[in-house]
């Protein structure tokens, strides 16, 4: 059990450790590489997440459970955040590899990703000779801590040690130790010189299973199930939970030293983490896929209604939400108030003329600032063009609906067989898209599933498939404009049914329910565990939701709280 | 625009440190020994989002299957290259599979198209909120590359040029149920693993040959270590990595010394990029060929674009810019696609196929020689085809079908053949299969295959 330590800022220092390779700007996903995110602008100055507060364990604490603890590859993400960590490799060569497939919502499902395709492999393989070179080639001295003039055997041991630790995160065996050394002899002998021996060794290290999975033993009786971690699992779980990538070299020293043994050692270094600009990274990737962020990359408007939209346009929204997710969560206050209310968000030239905004607007589309919005008309993501816009399509209230019903309250909606895509009312459109999408609502075979989607769904309608506000809707193919009318409800959920009308309410609404609670909860936990949670996550989950609500719904408590459950601290063994 | 540092200069020195091929004796010329029996090719080039029937089917002139014009046709390319006589052009073939599968059209039409099986159940969800998984049991190509690829190292090559999708649609080709081969869509990756072992001096195969069996002898000795160490549940999974370790170090050891010259592929534009997607193709589509002269490959399945949206909101994806449409093709296809205003775009990105894509690439195939001297197109079948019939249904029937080569005597070129009687793809992937020597009796679900399609191939 931690104490509620005194607000301790401690550690921020350590943000600058010898860190090969250093740090690079903030929040840059691989997916928008033209879009540098700001560094701060305007705002408190950088927060940390305060404490988890001390609370009594929930009853589902009794006895101490976790969930699996499967093998676990380098998502991609993870693989060049390591070895732009390791190597100093800026390339990003995950790039061009295989994606893994989607599972509860995330990209880094432990079951889907477990398989290595012969392509993938292959891309493995290259890498790590094309890495492998340029390192030994451009930075040799960055990886060797020793000077082979001086005793090139003693040297090779200590390069294979320290470098293998961390590329393994964990100390070697001697028999590894061993391997490696015939590796380094091969490569000498084959290529003429000292690098290109090492030049081979990191080469063999690169496609070697215990680089690409994070692979858990435990150490220790196992007691119902599960065993502890060793000091070495514990830094990679918490090294690539907060920062997506291979311990640092103070996480490192933290593990050989026993460091990390009690949970109160865990949160330290999990703030310490947290700190780091690759957190910043972490989180705003974690919004990205709850909120579906990358859907509006591939928006297209083929309505010459909206002929003004260009492609550079989603970067622009993408961005927007990109820096307001990460700036709520380091900068402001990490509530879920703000994140699903806020009247201000961050714009440049384009985007302020989809909100209307005149007041403090850049210049030009390079730069982005925070500016207020109509209190009247917006409310968060909720009202982001963003989420706007990649949840519109032909049926803008079934993907907005769905959206809310699927990401904020954990409700499945299930898919609709070929017979039922094939009904009329799905096929033939004739007038407003909510008139339309009332008509599917009303029809008996879809309305089990649609008026729980499309009736949340019609509370978006004054905003178009862009996410600018309106007052009438042109979506009919008259052309002609009808008043919107933007009333719905709520059906289905556990405790927010009833009739509603606009934004502005249901987000009240939404921040008034416990389903939305529990949702947001668990969805944090399966991005953090990267799988589906089950029933021995439970005082887990129970655990984050606790804390969730008892810090008046702040985010920022979840990644810091995790590390204090037993499917952080411990592994089940199969 | 995203840069990825691989000089050609990086990717030559780490094949080995030679770029310069220097000639040898005949002597040392196993590839060309072992094509004693000449080896015969496959390529599968797919489209993607259906075409339009009514601009493509050729117009017939007479009773012979050779009677026919493409005058006027979204095919009329190939008669202007003068290759009329080189295709083979298939009318009314259907991929029944469709039907009887879960799943949304897109992925359904990619994932059934060389497998014939209705998709597995699973929980990819499609653009209409379908859900299924990938397809089920093995693809044509990889019965093939087992057919007639039995050479050490040697694999099937699965290249692709913006067709990235995560589901089913992403890729045609499957070892078995839920075993994708997704294709590599990075002329750089596929150049360094059809190029980067290619040894040609002997010293220098031997250095390559010791270190890469080093480097993998230390990588499998950490398989087994894990391996050991793994429960029950994953290891499975876990161990097709280690497999693929053993091979590929089998792989290395039987290396040859080769006369092969590396391509050189000069800058290479994004191939992330939908508008670099013609420049893309080229590359792919030289680097296939050439391997296939080496006898590096002989199975090649090819997928430009995908189908269906990407995101979950709304339809987007694969679009031709370059053509001047600044809407996606999905879109277009579901744009009541039969009315003449948007049939005439949709019949331009059709003809544009057959002029960018199939074109040259037979061409190419004429052009080039294989191991036998001749021209590969002499030992190859190219077969091209599209996911879907008409898209904006999502309809399988009425497949368009065209074949190039002569398969080493099997196919007759230069016919139209019109089938009244539509037969099942699983029909025409058995005479495929059939054909090549695979002693098949039945292909895909056996319900949709009566028995091989009769009067294609001799």
């Amino acid at each position: 059990m931690y104490l509620r330590t005194a607000t301790t800022i401690l550690t921020l220092a350590a943000a600058c450790t010898g860190e090969i390779g250093g740090a690079t700007e903030t929040g840059n996903t691989p997916d928008s590489p033209n879009m540098p995110m700001p560094m701060p602008m305007g705002g408190t100055g950088g927060s940390l997440p305060p404490d988890p507060i001390l609370r009594p364990p929930p009853a589902s604490c009794a006895s101490r459970q976790a969930g699996p603890s499967p093998a676990r590859r380098l998502t991609n993400r993870e693989y060049n955040n390591t070895v732009k960590d390791l190597l100093g490799d800026m390339s990003q060569p995950a790039h061009v590899f295989e994606d893994g497939g989607l599972a509860v919502g995330f990209d880094n499902n432990a079951y889907l990703m477990l398989e290595i395709t012969p392509n993938l492999g292959g891309s493995y393989r290259d890498a790590a000779e094309r890495l492998a070179l340029d390192v030994a080639t451009n930075r040799l001295s960055t990886i060797v801590p020793c000077n082979p003039a001086s005793g090139e055997t003693a040297c090779v041991r200590m390069f294979i040690q320290t470098f293998g630790k961390r590329a393994f995160r964990r100390s070697l065996a001697p028999a590894e130790i061993d391997g490696l050394v015939n590796v380094f002899t091969v490569g000498k002998t084959q290529g003429g010189s000292f690098t290109d021996g090492i030049k081979l060794v990191v080469e063999a290290i690169l496609i070697s299973p215990s680089f690409l999975y994070r692979l858990e033993f435990g150490t220790g009786p196992a007691e119902g199930g599960l065993v502890k971690l060793t000091s070495y699992e514990v830094a990679t779980r918490l090294s690539y939970l907060t920062t997506g990538s291979t311990p640092d070299p103070t996480l490192l020293a933290a593990a050989d030293g026993g460091q990390l043994g009690t949970s109160a050692q865990v949160l330290e270094q999990a703030k310490r983490l947290m700190a780091l600009p690759a957190a910043q990274k972490l989180v705003v990737d974690f919004h990205n896929q709850w909120l579906k962020v990358e859907d509006v990359d591939s928006v297209e408007k083929a309505d010459p209604d909206y002929a003004f939209f260009k492609a550079n346009h989603r970067t622009f929204m993408r961005r927007e939400t990109e820096t307001f997710t990460q700036k709520t969560f380091f900068e402001g206050d990490g509530k879920l108030e703000t994140l699903l209310t806020s009247a201000s968000s961050y714009v440049n030239k384009t985007l302020a003329g989809y909100y209307g905004v005149t007041v403090g607007v850049p210049a030009t589309d390079a730069t982005f600032a925070r500016v207020a919005l109509d209190g009247d008309q917006r409310s968060g993501i909720l009202t982001q063009a963003t989420f706007l816009t990649a949840q519109s399509g032909d049926h803008p209230s079934t993907f907005r609906g769905k959206f809310v019903r699927e990401q904020l309250l954990c409700s499945q909606m299930p898919s609709p067989n070929a017979d039922l895509l094939a009904m009329t009312p799905l096929q033939k459109r004739t007038q407003t898209s909510r008139q339309w999408d009332q008509t599917i609502a009303e029809t008996q075979a879809c309305a089990g599933c649609h008026q729980v989607m499309n009736y949340t769904g019609f509370l978006f309608e004054h905003y178009d498939g862009v996410g600018r506000w309106r007052d009438m809707d042109t979506s009919s193919p008259d052309n002609v404009a009808r008043p919107v009318d933007a009333s719905g409800k709520i059906v289905g959920s556990e405790d927010i049914d009833g009739p509603l009308h606009g934004v502005k309410p249901l987000a009240q609404k939404l921040l008034a329910s416990k389903q939305v609670e529990s949702c947001v909860s668990k969805q944090w936990l399966r991005y953090m565990i990267g799988r589906e949670e089950t029933d021995k996550d439970a005082c887990t989950l129970d655990r984050l939701t606790d804390q969730f609500r008892a810090s008046g719904r702040d985010t920022r408590l979840f990644l810091l709280e995790y590390t204090q459950t037993p499917t952080f601290l411990y592994r089940s063994v199969p | 625009m995203r840069s990825i540092a691989l000089s050609r200069r990086t990717m030559l020195r780490g094949a080995g440190g030679f770029a310069v091929a220097l000639p040898f004796l005949e002597i040392m010329q196993p590839r060309k020994a072992r094509a004693a029996v000449v080896p015969k090719y496959f390529v599968y080039l797919f489209n993607t989002n259906g075409y339009v029937h009514s601009t493509w089917l050729p117009k017939k002139t007479g009773p012979r299957e050779s009677d026919f014009s493409l005058a006027g046709t979204t095919l009329q390319p190939i008669a202007d290259a003068g290759l009329q006589g080189d295709v083979v052009i298939l009318n009314g073939v259907e991929n029944k599979a469709l039907r009887a599968s879960p799943g949304a059209g897109h992925p359904k039409g990619t994932g059934i198209a060389l497998t014939c099986r209705p998709l597995s159940e699973g929980n990819f969800v499609g653009g209409g909120g379908q859900a299924a998984g990938y397809a089920s049991g093995i693809s044509m190509d990889q019965i093939l590359r087992r057919t007639i690829d039995t050479g050490p190292g040697r694999n099937s090559l699965e290249i692709g040029v913006v067709a990235r999708r995560r589901d089913a649609a992403g890729q045609v080709a499957y070892t078995d149920t839920g075993t994708p081969l997704p294709p590599q869509g990075d002329p750089r990756l596929v150049f360094m693993r059809l190029f980067a072992n290619q040894v040609s001096d002997p010293a220098s195969l031997a250095r390559y040959k010791a270190t890469k069996t080093s480097v993998l002898d230390f990588a499998q000795a950490d398989c087994a270590r894990v391996k050991s160490m793994l429960g029950a549940a994953d290891r499975e999974k876990f161990d097709k990595y280690c497999q693929q370790l053993i091979e590929t170090e089998t792989a290395v050891k039987s290396l040859l010394p080769t006369q092969c010259t590396k391509p050189d592929l000069g800058t290479v534009a994004d191939p992330n990029r939908i508008e670099n997607a013609p420049a893309t193709y080229n590359l792919q589509v030289q680097l296939m060929v050439l391997a296939m002269k080496c006898d590096l490959v002989r199975v090649s399945t090819l997928m430009f674009g995908f189908g269906g949206g990407a995101g979950s909101g709304s339809g987007a994806g694969m679009a031709y810019p370059w053509l001047g449409f600044s809407q996606g093709h999905h879109g277009m296809s579901h744009s009541s696609p039969l009315l003449p205003a948007s049939a005439t775009p949709l019949s331009a990105i059709n003809k544009w196929w057959t002029q960018a894509l199939f074109v040259p690439l037979v061409q190419r195939l004429k052009t080039e020689t294989g191991v036998d001297g001749k021209p590969l197109l002499d030992n190859t079948l190219v077969m091209w085809t599209n996911e879907l019939g008409n898209a904006d249904l999502h309809r399988a029937d009425h497949l368009p079908y065209v074949l190039a080569g002569k398969l080493g005597g099997r196919l007759a070129t230069g016919r139209f053949i019109d089938l009244l009687s539509p037969p099942s793809t699983n029909s025409l992937m058995l005479s495929v299969a059939n054909a090549y020597g695979a002693a098949l009796t039945t292909f895909g679900d056996p319900r949709f295959c009566p028995g091989p399609l009769a009067g294609v191939f001799s």
